[in-house]
């Protein structure tokens, strides 16, 4: 799979998608309402689209994305990961529309929400349109405060609890970082989110 | 070593420890028995710093200093280990990083990830654990025995001065219990690590000896004496050791 | 199966069940259409209080203000001038039975719906003549200190309650359609359960076919108070004749504290109903409420159940099953406040759509700051069952509060291949193997209603699987 790193700052960016991509989201901070849509015209290709945030005080994200699927046998998977201090706001729509034509599409959305500082807030609308019926479409969002028997655990072992969050929140992070398949792309991502980091 | 004197612990404002005495000397091995909800968990748990305990009474010391002054971070530190019972899983973070993070904490020399990885990988073998779970991410998808000895490693890497193992035998088949013994055992015997094994079952005690055994029952410690004592437990159970 | 022609049977129940004291061979029907002289004739023909008249009025000019909405189904065929808002019994549109349609007769007889309510429902008979049950199991509830009355009769006998608690979850200004409600409400039910009461018969059980809970625009209204238990279950799985294409209904509830409520609804309207209506529970310090919600039928529906969790710890649940079939749009699902501490919830909602049917999901799950410790989990799955049909899926999760613990997962789906022959391979035909998916697929949430009501539900999806496959 090919890998794109896609620098969103502001305004809305359609792509067609013409043969197998990764395509990693790279949202600064100050973003204003930014949207991105893969169209799915050609049938058999595969995508993915990955995001990670992490926003402190006074910091907000706007995002929407939409994955739509025009043609059969296409598939995509949307990862999205926000992780938020003191003051962060966020904002994610993130649409599966699959057209009538589109059979045998496989269309996924993980949408996960991690807070660690407070007066936060998110809003999370993950939408399916669905007109074909020979389809595999789900979407799953999750919005919660970092464990405190897991911050516990840590601290029990010698951390002190600003490091056990840390190394939670990079462990949060994790399991979407080892997807990118570009090693530069990824170390790109590590940097820009653990700087985030109080 | 460690003295614990009246302790008297709260959970949600009820009365769930009331009033234990307590001394472990440097390399002892003792062992808390007593049935469910004699308290012995929460001794456990509140003796590492758990937010949800609260000690409404007595004096813990450790090493001479006051260890209920301290948070869970500094206790571990200062060298005292709690085996959990049920031991979270934190996603996504690499063990071998993560012991290698504590490791370097409590040592003067630090080591490097190759020296690290050398160093894990004896203790591994010493409890019989294959090398790959050094890159699993920490307890996730763990079977429960796996998670134990897991604590164990653990253990072993951070050298404590004091080890509390809370339950560490239950769920454990009679390989890993041997297993699981022996790395106990080893530490005790070389870094001179006083050992409080909190169980109900006397199975564990065949295993390791303890020095001194004390039984626990609604919150108090009712009697306290040598091995024998395990052996009178076994035969008569926990109902003939009224308060 | 007879051909008789039936006369229309008035019974002296209808003076206390609607509400007017007008003599019985008097006959008012209102002109077509909605004016503020139709409002205050409505209010008078119910002899009403002068506050309840100001409501209505008022009630009437919000309606007139609001536009339509635009956000969900299709409601640009509504034509508001050409309904009859208020009809005396008499004049209920009835019809012959040789005039009902022969797929109502064979599936009230496939699902083995009594002899006398077959009439009642395909819209012949105007009442289900069930005095001497209503009677003594009405007298049953009034020793438990139960009030249970059509909604008309409570306004006179207990207007100290009513004036505390009518229109104060769902206002006149809440919707177009709840104004509408506002202003021609007539019918409905009224039910108060007293402090620590424990009512183990769901409410409603008895009175299945009650011409009330077939109004166009009836108004519920239950407070729950303290420490109580009850249900309430209204509805009927088999098909209704109904004359009116707009039935838009408002229910409010008042789950007080420590109370525990559920509200059962079964709906299958005929095909050119639209059925709106806006459902609100309020619940207090320790209360639960459960809203259990069936849409078969109608054209379109659009009902979002919802729970405003204003005391700590208060729990509210929202069970959805939507079926969107041939002409259908099933637009349903369930709304959560969360405004107090501790505070819990959950959505489970199932769909199937086949035919061309179309079931969308709609939900909101809101958790306000200081709403501390807040948890949610929602769950939509849908089944497409042919490539003629439709699913959407538009949940919305607004948390302004840190501490909140929020889940939300759905699935769209067709029924597996491979699940299907391997229930063949057992012997069943696949018609018997469909409706075995997706009966299971629904069985969460049928687990949850009456007795009666599952056979039916259930036996009414083997109908339409066997009308998939033939």
């Amino acid at each position: 799979m090919l890998t794109k790193l896609l620098e969103l700052v502001s305004g809305e960016i359609s792509l067609e998608v013409l043969e197998d991509t990764q395509f990693v989201v790279d949202l600064s901070k100050k973003v204003d309402d930014v949207s991105l849509t893969l169209i799915f015209n050609k049938s058999g290709v595969t995508a993915e689209i990955i995001c990670m945030y992490s926003l402190g005080v006074n910091e907000s994200v706007v995002l929407t994305t939409s994955t739509i699927h025009k043609a059969p046998f296409t598939s995509c998977v949307t990862y999205i990961k926000g992780v938020l201090f003191d003051g962060g706001n966020s904002s994610y729509t993130g649409k599966i529309i699959i057209e009538k034509k589109a059979q045998q599409t496989n269309s996924y959305l993980n949408d996960n929400i991690l807070v660690v500082g407070e007066n936060t807030k998110n809003n999370s609308k993950p939408i399916l349109e669905i007109e074909a019926d020979d389809v595999k479409a789900s979407h799953g969002a999750t919005t919660g405060r970092v464990n405190e028997d897991q911050l516990y655990y840590l601290e029990s072992r010698g951390l002190s609890e600003v490091e056990s969050q840390n190394l939670i929140v990079e462990g949060f992070f994790e399991s979407l970082l080892s997807k990118i398949t570009d090693d530069k792309i990824k170390n790109k991502i590590r940097n820009k989110i653990t700087n985030a980091k109080i | 070593m460690l003295k614990i004197e009246d302790l008297h612990i709260n959970i949600e404002g009820k009365e769930i420890v009331k009033g234990i005495n307590l001394e472990i000397a440097s390399g002892e091995i003792h062992a808390l028995m007593g049935p469910n909800g004699s308290g012995k968990s929460t001794l456990a748990q509140a003796l590492m710093g758990h937010p949800t305990y609260e000690i409404t009474k007595g004096k813990v010391t450790f090493n001479g200093k006051n260890l209920l002054k301290m948070n869970p971070s500094e206790r571990s530190l200062a060298g005292l280990f709690l085996s959990f019972q049920y031991p979270s899983e934190v996603l996504g973070v690499n063990i071998a990083n993560f012991l290698r993070l504590v490791y370097n904490k409590r040592v003067k020399k630090t080591l490097y990830p190759a020296a690290f990885r050398k160093l894990l990988k004896e203790k591994m073998e010493i409890l019989d654990m294959k090398e790959e779970f050094m890159d699993r991410y920490l307890n996730e998808g763990f079977s429960g025995g796996e998670k134990k000895r897991m604590e164990i490693l653990q253990m072993l890497i951070l050298k404590p001065k004091i080890a509390i193992l809370d339950e560490t035998d239950s769920g454990l088949d009679i390989d890993a219990l041997k297993i699981v013994s022996k790395g106990v055992t080893l530490l005790n015997k070389t870094a001179k690590t006083g050992v409080l094994l909190i169980t109900h079952y006397t199975r564990l005690l065949n295993h390791i000896k303890p020095d001194k055994v004390h039984v626990m029952r609604n919150g108090k410690i009712v009697k306290s004496g040598g091995h024998e004592l395990a052996n009178e437990l076994e035969k008569k159970g926990y109902t003939a050791f009224e308060e | 199966m007879t051909n008789q022609k039936q006369k229309i049977n008035i019974n002296a129940n209808y003076k206390t069940k609607y509400g007017f004291n007008v003599a019985e061979n008097y006959v008012y029907k209102t002109e077509k259409g909605l004016n503020e002289e139709v409002v205050k004739k409505i209010s008078e023909m119910k002899d009403e209080p002068k506050w309840m008249r100001d409501f209505r009025l008022r009630a009437y000019k919000i309606f007139k203000e609001k536009p339509m909405p635009t956000w969900g189904g299709d409601l640009s065929k509504i034509d508001f001038d050409n309904i009859f808002y208020y009809l005396k019994p008499t004049d209920n549109q009835k019809r012959d039975w040789e005039d009902v349609p022969i797929e109502m007769k064979e599936t009230f007889e496939k699902l083995g719906i009594p002899q006398a309510e077959r009439q009642h429902l395909a819209g012949v008979k105007a009442q289900f003549d069930s005095e001497v049950i209503y009677g003594s199991l009405l007298k049953e509830l009034e020793d438990e200190g139960i009030i249970f009355l059509g909604t008309d009769e409570a306004l006179k006998k207990y207007p100290e309650i009513f004036e505390e608690y009518f229109g104060k979850l769902v206002p006149p200004s809440d919707n177009k359609f709840s104004a509408l409600n506002s202003a021609v409400w007539s019918g409905g039910s009224f039910v108060y359960i007293p402090k620590g009461a424990h009512v183990k018969r769901p409410l409603q059980a008895y009175f299945r076919i009650n011409a009330q809970n077939m109004g166009q625009f009836e108004r519920t209204l239950i407070i729950a108070d303290e420490g109580s238990y009850a249900s309430y279950v209204e509805g009927c799985s088999a098909p209704i004749y109904s004359a009116d294409s707009l039935h838009s209904a408002v229910v409010e509830v008042f789950v007080k504290k420590g109370a525990r409520f559920k509200y059962t609804t079964i709906q299958n309207w005929s095909n050119d109903v639209y059925n709106l209506v806006t459902k609100r529970a309020k619940v207090e310090e320790d209360g639960v409420m459960e809203w259990v919600d069936g849409n078969l039928g109608s054209r379109l529906t659009q009902k979002y159940p919802s729970c405003y969790l204003v005391g700590e710890r208060a729990h509210g649940e929202v069970l959805s099953i939507a079926y969107g079939g041939k002409g259908q749009h099933q637009d349903a699902g369930g709304k959560i406040f969360h405004i107090s501490p501790n505070t819990t919830s959950s959505i489970i909602s199932k769909s199937v759509s086949a035919f061309g049917g179309r079931t969308s999901y709609r939900g909101l799950i809101y958790v306000s700051p200081s709403a501390k410790n807040a948890k949610s989990r929602v769950e939509c799955d849908a089944l497409i069952l042919d490539a003629e049909s439709r699913s959407d899926t538009f949940p919305t999760m607004k948390i302004d509060e840190s501490s909140a613990n929020i889940e939300h997962e759905a699935t769209v789906s067709k029924i597996g291949e491979e699940k299907l022959f391997y229930l063949m391979s057992r012997g069943l035909t696949e018609t018997e193997a469909m409706s075995l998916i997706v009966s299971g697929f629904i069985e969460p949430i049928v687990k949850e209603l009456p007795l009666e009501y599952a056979v039916e539900l259930n036996r009414l999806i083997e109908l339409e699987m066997e009308g998939s496959v033939g």
